[in-house]
């Protein structure tokens, strides 16, 4: 069953476009990574999930329900969501906004105070307790915000960058608690990042973002895709001239560095024909880029073939 | 549900409130009425003994100049400053600090957030200008002696705070629209002083044509109440002294000075007013409730509407 459904979702902030025409689902017990550079769109499709932005257009349900404006209230306390920058409220310590935020959730006072200490714990945050938020650095305000996620079990987690800010301990801690969620619980998680490294031994399926949908589907597509791609690199004292040559004739090709030129998913013969006669060519040879290298050329566009 | 989740709400803007600087401004200006009045006494100043807790809660400017400079140092005279104060960031740093999208995602919602935040708000102000008037009435009683009718003192200053609700509402809507605090505290200060001098100058021009005249000087205070009563930011934090006049003065408001008349037949260096507490009491109770609900519900749709 889809918990949560995003249907050919598209917003802009006045003349900018931040997402248009994006389509996926996340499973029961399936992690979705939800990829993209900085300004992708990747937090604007979490926020009209989560009713915190206004799609323009496009149809987002969440739990089955379709979400107009806000999560409605019975389907809100299934939902964790970890957002993307560690801002919290600075004059309320950890245990008092977990608490607090229990209580939104319509638990007892009592009961708030025993999941405030449960959910912090879970992040190692139990000695950051009684200390104001404002005076928490970055990371373990990261900590405190995963923790709130997590202060009843849920049927949905969308985590915006949870694993940003946070020191290799609690990466690795996050991880567990994804995955545990998952595999454990039955839940659907929905996790972004602008690294694929972060979420490739993570997540089951893959949705890369660049306003629009550029990929979706699983992990192993994509890498394999990925690792399919290769590389011709160009030795140029003509670096500029080249791409705009290259591009000119519709080959994906980007400097890299003042005398380099990469063209990707072609051949030497047909980079080495499309520059003859144009610029000075002084090397080619034919690379194959890592998985990271070739997921940057993916966001980039310069696609997959 | 509904009532847990509000109650996590009010919880935690209570903690806001009492965690803010603000709190500081309040206890100061409690502190300033007190300290001036007992001053004066030490220096031998005559004040109006009798009605000190007036002087101080600044209702009344009691006899002579010592009595008017402790009223200028009232607590009516300083709510609009703590309301925008404490309306500036009443959403806006919700919005700026995170803590908007963490409560709009939970059952509680956006409906629960904004009215618990309004609610707590309000409380806030209530309890503040409850125990400054209280504190005023028990210092006027130690400074001046027996009060009369120093018991208004609390009740009047409750009414201070809810007074004063809509100036925090409207700070509170130009802080959430700008989602800058900043900038709803000094526009909401801005806008509440910027009215009250309008209403002054406008009726200035208008009514004293003749500033010598003690009918001018009538006219023009009689429909300064009037005008004032009529526009719900000003008439919230003056009602409580209309409320006074009513009780302690029969029914008449004390008579005001004439700055510029200088009449030899007459003699006269105050004005009385021929309109009472009474006519315009309902007229300042409207405005109040009126501006108050049409603020708090500006403030609920803006909840309702912004984008975390």
């Amino acid at each position: 069953m889809a918990l949560a459904e995003v249907r050919e979702l598209s917003k802009r902030y006045g003349r900018r476009t931040a997402v248009q025409g994006v389509d996926f689902d996340v499973e029961e017990g399936s992690i979705v990574a939800l990829l993209g550079p900085n300004g992708a769109g990747k937090t604007t499709t979490i926020k009209c999930l989560l009713g915190l932005a206004r799609p323009d257009s496009g149809v987002v349900r969440v739990l089955g329900v379709e979400v107009k404006g806000q999560l409605p209230r019975d389907v809100a306390a299934k939902v964790g969501y970890v957002p993307e920058t560690p801002e919290a409220p600075p004059w309320l310590t950890p245990c008092e906004l977990l608490e607090y935020l229990a209580m939104m959730e319509g638990v007892s006072s009592f009961e708030a105070r025993v999941l405030a200490r449960k959910a912090l714990a879970l992040m190692g945050a139990e000695d950051l307790c009684g200390k104001r938020l404002g005076s928490l650095s970055k990371g373990e305000r990261k900590r405190v915000l995963v923790a709130q996620a997590f202060l009843q079990p849920r049927s949905l987690y969308v985590m915006d960058e949870p694993l940003a800010g946070l020191d290799a301990e609690w990466v690795a801690e996050t991880r567990r608690l994804i995955v545990s969620a998952a595999r454990g619980e039955g839940a659907g998680v929905l996790v972004s990042s602008h690294l694929l490294r972060e979420v490739e031994d993570l997540a089951d399926s893959v949705v890369v973002l660049r306003q629009r949908l550029l990929y979706r589907g699983p992990l192993e597509g994509l890498l394999e895709a990925l690792s399919r791609s290769n590389r011709v690199v160009v030795e140029t004292p003509q670096a500029k001239e080249a791409v705009v040559a290259l591009r000119e004739r519709g080959f994906r090709a980007e400097m890299i560095g003042g005398r380099s030129v990469a063209v990707y998913n072609s051949t030497v013969e047909d980079v080495v024909d499309a520059l003859r006669g144009r610029v000075r060519i002084d090397g080619v040879r034919v690379e194959k880029p890592s998985l990271e290298e070739a997921y940057l050329a993916l966001v980039r566009g310069e696609g997959l073939d | 549900m509904i009532e847990g989740g509000i109650r996590g709400i009010l919880l935690y803007e209570l903690k806001r409130d009492l965690r803010k600087k603000g709190i500081v401004l309040i206890l100061v200006f409690t502190a300033l009425p007190v300290i001036a009045a007992i001053a004066m006494k030490a220096l031998g100043v005559a004040v109006d003994e009798e009605r000190l807790w007036a002087v101080m809660m600044g209702f009344d400017i009691g006899a002579g100049a010592a009595s008017g400079l402790v009223a200028g140092l009232g607590i009516a005279g300083w709510a609009w400053l703590v309301a925008v104060v404490y309306g500036g960031d009443l959403l806006a740093s919700d919005l700026r600090e995170g803590g908007y999208r963490l409560i709009a995602v939970r059952p509680v919602g956006r409906r629960g957030y904004a009215a618990g935040k309004m609610i707590a708000l309000a409380a806030f102000l209530v309890v503040a200008f409850t125990a400054a008037g209280a504190a005023v009435a028990v210092a006027a009683t130690l400074v001046g002696g027996p009060q009369s009718k120093a018991w208004m003192a609390p009740l009047l200053g409750a009414l201070i705070g809810l007074g004063s609700l809509q100036i925090a509402l409207l700070a509170s809507a130009f802080g959430a629209l700008t989602r800058n605090p900043m900038t709803g505290f000094i526009l909401g200060a801005a806008v509440t002083l910027l009215t009250g001098a309008a209403v002054g100058l406008a009726l200035g021009v208008v009514v004293l044509r003749d500033p010598f005249s003690v009918e001018s000087w009538r006219r023009y205070y009689e429909l300064t109440i009037l005008a004032s009563g009529a526009i719900p930011i000003l008439a919230g934090p003056t009602l409580p002294s209309i409320i006074y006049y009513l009780v302690e003065f029969d029914n008449t408001f004390i008579p005001l000075p004439l700055p510029l008349v200088d009449d030899p037949e007459t003699a006269a260096s105050l004005v009385e007013l021929s309109i009472t507490p009474a006519e315009v009491l309902p007229l300042y109770a409207a405005s109040t409730i009126a501006g108050t609900l049409v603020l708090a519900y500006m403030n609920y749709r803006i909840a309702l509407r912004v984008e975390a």
